[in-house]
C-alpha cells in the first residue's frame, strides 16, 4: 500500500512540475506577443519571469482540459496506470504546442527563433522522432544546406550549448547570410548583446565583425588588430591569421590592379605565389577548424581571382560583370557574317591536317582576336555596353576556334 | 509511422523531393551517341540555289555555330531535302541531326511547329543542353525564312523589270 502510495506521489510531483509548464503555456495564451515578427528570445532586462512560448489557443485548451481531467483521476484515486495513459497525450499536446510554434516561425522565416525554441523545450525524444521533418521543413524553406546542417547538429547534439555550435555558425557563413540579414536588424543585433545567451552574444560579436561596414578598418579575429597595410584584408599582418572572405573586395583589388581590361606590368604571376604563401591551406594545417576553413576559401577566391584576371576573355567577362551587365546569356544569334566567317574558319581547321597550315589559321586567328579585344576596350572605356557584349562574343568565337586549333597540334 | 505523423503535423504533406533523374552514369543518351557515331544527312547544299533555304545560328555562349539548309519543292512547298554542319557539343550535333531528319518530307509550316522540347526529349537532354535543341529549332526557322526570302525577292526582282519595261514602252 505504502509503495503504491509513493509511487503516486512521485507521480504528482511529476504532474505538478507539467503543470507549471502548463501555467507558463497559459500565461501565454493570455498575454501574446504583439507581433508575429517579434523573436521571442529578445527581452528587455528584468523581464525574467516572461513567458517563453505562446501558444495556438486550441492547443493550449485542449492541453488544460486533459490536465485537468488528469488531476480529477488522480484526485479520485485511480489506479495509477490511468493517470499513466494520461501522461504522454499530455507530453504529446505539449510537443504540439511546441510544433505549432515552430512551424509559424518557420513559415515567418524566422529561423533562429526556431533553434532557440529547440533549445529551450528540452524534449529530446520528440525531436529525434520528427528530426527527419525538420531537416525537410528547414531544408525547404531556406534551401542552403549549410542551415540544415547546423539544424541537424543542434538535434543531434541533445541541446547541449556547445561551442561547436557557434564554429557552425561560423562555418556555413555565406549559407547563413540570408536569415542572418533578416534576423540582424539594427536594433536585434545590439538587443541580443544584453541577453542570457552565450552563445549569441558571441554570434552578435561575429556578426558585428563582419558586418564591419564602412569607415571602419576591419579587425583581425583572432589578435583584433586593424588591418594596417595597405591592400585587401586577406589575412592578419600582425598576426598572421587568414581572415573571412569578404566578397566586396573584387579580383582587381585582390591584386592591386586598376579596374581596367588592359593589365600591363600587372605581374599576376607573383603576386599570385605571395599571396598563395600567406593563404593556402597547407600552411595552417594545425590550426583551428575555424582558419583552416577561412583558409580553403580564401585561397580558392584568390585562384579565381588568377585565372579569371589572366585570360582576356575572361578578365571581359568580370569587368563587364562588376559593372552590372550580364554578358553570358544562352540567347542564339544570327548574324549572318559573324557565323559565315567561323563557319569557314572551323571548316579550314577540320581540313588542314599538317601543323604548317594549322599554325598559319592559328596566327590569322590570333589576329582576330586582338582586334575584337581592342574593340572591347574601347567600348568599356566609352561604357558602350552593348558593343561591348557584341565584342566578347566575337572574341568567344575566336577563343573557341583557338581551342580546336589548340587540340588538333 | 510518428516520422509521417510529424510530418503531417508540420504541413508538409506529400511535398517529396522528387528523386533526382534515375541515371547513375553522366553520359550521354545512347541516342545522342548514335547520332554522333552515325552522322546522317552531313553536308552541303548550293546557296545560290533559288529552292535551298540556309539558317545559319550560332550560340555565343559556348560558341557554337550549326548550319541547316533545306531543299523545298516550289510547286508543293514540301521540304525535300534537307542537310546540316554543326560546329559544337555532342548535343548541338545530335539535335541538329534530328531536326534533319524529322523535317525531311513535310511541309514548311508543319515544320515551324517543331518546338525545342520535342528534341530535348527524344534525346534525353540534360536541363544544361537545352540550349542546343533551341538552336536547332532557331535554325530550322531561319532555314525556312531564308527560303521564303529568297522566293520573295524573285518576285520582286520580275515586278522591278516589269515595271522598268512599262516605262520603256511607255
Amino acid at each position: 500500500m505504502t509503495y503504491v502510495g509513493g509511487v503516486r506521489l512521485y507521480l504528482g510531483l511529476w504532474v505538478m512540475s507539467s503543470n507549471s509548464c502548463a501555467m507558463v503555456v497559459s500565461k501565454g495564451l493570455v498575454n501574446p506577443p504583439s507581433t508575429g515578427r517579434e523573436p521571442y528570445f529578445v527581452s528587455p532586462p528584468g523581464a525574467a519571469a516572461r513567458p517563453l512560448l505562446a501558444v495556438d489557443g486550441y492547443a493550449s485548451c485542449s492541453f488544460i482540459f486533459l490536465l485537468f481531467l488528469h488531476r480529477l483521476l488522480f484526485f479520485l484515486r485511480c489506479p495509477f496506470f490511468f493517470s499513466f495513459v494520461f501522461e504522454s497525450p499530455c507530453k504529446m499536446l505539449n510537443m504540439l504546442s511546441v510544433f505549432s510554434v515552430l512551424r509559424r516561425q518557420f513559415l515567418e522565416n524566422n529561423c533562429l527563433n526556431v533553434f532557440l525554441i529547440m533549445r529551450r523545450s528540452k524534449n529530446c525524444s520528440l525531436f529525434s522522432l520528427l528530426r527527419t521533418s525538420l531537416k525537410e521543413l528547414v531544408y525547404e524553406n531556406t534551401a542552403k544546406r549549410g542551415l540544415w546542417l547546423s539544424a541537424s547538429s543542434l538535434v543531434d547534439e541533445d541541446l547541449h550549448l556547445h561551442p561547436r555550435i557557434l564554429s557552425n555558425f561560423c562555418i556555413n557563413t555565406r549559407s547563413f547570410s540570408i536569415p542572418v540579414k533578416r534576423f540582424d536588424r539594427a536594433s536585434n543585433c545590439r538587443g541580443l548583446g544584453h541577453h542570457e545567451f552565450p552563445e549569441f552574444r558571441g554570434l552578435n560579436r561575429f556578426l558585428c565583425s563582419s558586418e564591419a561596414g564602412s569607415g571602419e578598418l576591419p579587425r583581425c579575429w583572432n589578435c583584433g588588430g586593424a588591418a594596417v597595410s595597405p591592400g585587401p584584408f586577406l589575412a592578419c599582418g600582425l598576426c598572421g591569421s587568414v581572415q573571412p572572405v569578404d566578397q566586396s573586395i573584387d579580383f582587381f583589388q585582390i591584386f592591386g590592379l586598376e579596374r581596367k581590361y588592359e593589365i600591363k606590368d600587372g605581374n599576376l604571376e607573383g603576386k599570385y605565389k605571395d599571396w598563395q604563401k600567406k593563404l593556402h591551406p597547407d600552411l595552417v594545417h594545425s590550426k583551428s577548424e575555424k582558419e583552416k576553413m577561412f583558409a580553403a576559401e580564401q585561397s580558392a577566391r584568390v585562384i579565381d581571382a588568377y585565372q579569371t584576371l589572366s585570360k582576356p576573355l575572361l578578365r571581359a567577362i568580370y569587368l563587364l560583370k562588376l559593372e552590372g551587365v550580364h554578358a553570358d546569356e544562352e540567347k542564339t544569334i544570327t548574324d549572318p557574317d559573324l557565323l559565315a566567317e567561323m563557319m569557314d574558319i572551323r571548316e579550314a581547321v577540320e581540313e588542314a591536317n599538317d601543323s604548317h597550315s594549322l599554325n598559319q589559321i592559328q596566327t590569322q586567328v590570333e589576329e582576330k582576336f586582338e582586334k575584337c579585344s581592342r574593340s572591347f576596350e574601347q567600348a568599356f572605356k566609352m561604357h558602350d555596353f552593348d558593343n561591348a557584349i557584341a565584342a566578347i562574343e566575337r572574341m568567344r568565337y575566336h577563343d573557341r576556334a583557338l581551342e580546336e586549333i589548340t587540340k588538333k597540334l | 509511422m510518428l516520422r509521417a505523423a510529424g510530418r503531417r503535423i508540420l504541413g508538409l504533406g506529400s511535398g517529396h523531393r522528387a528523386p533526382a533523374a534515375a541515371v547513375a552514369s553522366r553520359g550521354y543518351h545512347e541516342r545522342v551517341v548514335d547520332h554522333y557515331d552515325n552522322p546522317r544527312n552531313v553536308g552541303s547544299f548550293d546557296k545560290n540555289d533559288p529552292t535551298v533555304g540556309t539558317g545559319l545560328v550560332g550560340a555565343p555562349a559556348c560558341g557554337d555555330v550549326m548550319k541547316l539548309q533545306i531543299k523545298v519543292d516550289d510547286a508543293t512547298g514540301k521540304i525535300v531535302d534537307a542537310c546540316f554542319k554543326t560546329f559544337g557539343c555532342g548535343s548541338a550535333i545530335a539535335s541538329s541531326s534530328v531536326a534533319t531528319e524529322w523535317v525531311k518530307g513535310k511541309h514548311m509550316e508543319e515544320v515551324l511547329s517543331i518546338k525545342n522540347t520535342e528534341i530535348a526529349k527524344h534525346l534525353s537532354l540534360p536541363p544544361v543542353k537545352l540550349h542546343c535543341s533551341m538552336l536547332a529549332e532557331d535554325a530550322i526557322k531561319a532555314a525556312v525564312k531564308d527560303y521564303e526570302s529568297k522566293k520573295a525577292k524573285p518576285a520582286a526582282a520580275n515586278a522591278e523589270t516589269a515595271q522598268t519595261e512599262k516605262v520603256a514602252s511607255a
